[in-house]
């Protein structure tokens, strides 16, 4: 029981909503054709619902300690009452029941015996792979990951080598960078991907660092940083995706990082020559660009006033031709009636 | 943008009253008195993000009351689940209400 592929993308161009400049009526029109079965908040209300209920689950833990009835019965409750608002209240994305599952497991965790081994990363690991799938939290996800990183660094720490260290997470952003393109049937799973490509050269740098208390540049590991950033570049000039392009900014960024003491010139001439060539690289993406109405474009132009009109309309129509009705919905709920599987432009992908 | 910056300076001077053992119960009154004017300027602007403020910011000066008052290892926990609940219940409906509105 959760949201179906079609109900996951409704909620994604809802998601939109509120940054398209439309009239108040027109919004509330997308909003009610978008509407699913499911009871969603706003980022900023879900946080605070989140927050309240992060808290509540200390509290919960604490009390059944306190009475002797132990962790476990608190995860069980929490995870319950999670199970509960999502199967009968409908709520996925409301801030509360994804507090009750990563709250109920990590409960359940702390009532194991603690041994003090590297494994534990791994439990606490699959707990937040656990609550990524049931919640379709990309965040979870993502936490899941580096806890895995984090548990190779602990157990390979020994190796003392920063090239042992980053293995692990490097090989995972490629892996995100491959799977942007091959695994995207839903818009979690593609932010996701999208996080960790974004997260795992810098996990690399900082778990290589971290082991090797070492603060010299490396070519090896410079040239290994720029294989991997162009790698991300040309994958997210071909998938129109952004946020390969950012993970190829980050990967150059370190590049950059590893090469700062392999030039042995002063600190301000490398900043300055580093401000010139980034200054360059944005004259030249700048002209590329100019001019440009479809696919990445560097001028936020609209063309009419109806742009994202022309999308949401696009994609209503490719969805109902494609799949005729993505999601039934349950009688008497207003439910989605179709959904999409490409949206997007300017730049922005919506293929999943 | 001025408001909020205004309203979580305050809130937080007022937390910090509340975690202090001589100003604990002057601090969570000032809270609650914040919290309940965020609230009436939330529903007058329709701002609902200064409904989240008085009631997380609200709940935590309570709870820090609690814990300095009742030193028992079973109702500290016991009030704080109390509470943390019925804000997360008073937010849902409060939340429910300002959709209404905005329909």
């Amino acid at each position: 029981m959760r949201p179906t592929v079609a109900e996951e993308r409704a909620h994604a161009i809802a998601d939109q909503l509120e940054d398209w400049d439309l009239p108040a009526e027109e919004r509330r029109a997308f909003a009610a054709q978008l509407a699913t079965r499911w009871r969603r908040n706003s980022t900023f209300v879900a946080l605070a619902f989140f927050g309240l209920t992060v808290f509540a689950m200390f509290a919960l833990v604490a009390l059944c300690k306190s009475i002797g009835v132990t962790e476990f019965t608190a995860a069980a409750i929490a995870i319950a009452t999670g199970e509960y608002m999502i199967r009968r209240r409908r709520m996925y994305g409301s801030g509360i029941e994804s507090a009750l599952w990563i709250g109920g497991l990590l409960a359940f965790i702390a009532g194991l015996p603690s041994s003090g081994a590297a494994e534990a990363l791994l439990v606490v690991a699959a707990a937040f792979g656990i609550a990524a799938w049931r919640m379709q939290n990309a965040i979870y996800g993502m936490i899941g990951v580096l806890f895995t990183t984090t548990y190779f660094v602990e157990v390979w720490r020994a190796l003392a080598t920063t090239g042992g260290v980053a293995m692990v997470p490097l090989a995972l952003a490629v892996i995100a960078i491959v799977a942007k393109r091959w695994i995207f049937s839903r818009p979690w799973l593609d932010s996701f991907w999208s996080y960790v490509a974004i997260v795992m050269p810098l996990a690399a740098e900082i778990g290589g660092r971290g082991v090797t208390y070492d603060s010299n540049g490396h070519l090896e590991f410079a040239i290994t940083y720029a294989i991997l950033g162009t790698i991300a570049l040309l994958a997210g000039l071909h998938l129109r995706d952004h946020a390969l392009l950012i993970a190829a900014g980050v990967s150059f960024g370190i590049t950059a990082f590893e090469l700062h003491d392999l030039v042995d010139t002063p600190l301000e001439w490398k900043l300055i020559a580093g401000g010139v060539i980034l200054l360059g690289l944005a004259a030249l993406v700048a002209r590329r660009l100019r001019g440009r109405t479809a696919g990445f474009v560097a001028t936020p132009a609209r063309l009419t006033r109806y742009d994202e009109l022309i999308k949401l309309g696009g994609t209503m129509v490719a969805g109902q031709a494609m799949h005729g009705k993505a999601s039934e919905p349950e009688p008497g709920v207003t439910g989605t009636t179709g959904g999409g599987d490409s949206f997007g432009g300017a730049g922005a992908t919506g293929d999943y | 943008m001025f408001e909020h910056t205004a309203i979580t300076l305050a809130f937080w001077g007022a937390l910090i009253l509340a975690a202090n053992g001589e100003t604990a119960t002057i601090g969570v009154l000032v809270t609650l008195t914040l919290g309940a004017l965020s609230t009436v300027y939330a529903f007058r602007t329709n701002a609902e993000a200064f409904l989240l403020y008085a009631v997380i910011y609200g709940t935590l000066a309570v709870d820090i009351w609690v814990w300095r008052a009742f030193s028992g290892p079973t109702l500290s926990p016991f009030i704080t689940l109390v509470t943390a609940i019925a804000a997360v219940i008073g937010l849902t409906m409060a939340h429910r209400r300002f959709r209404s509105r905005a329909v």
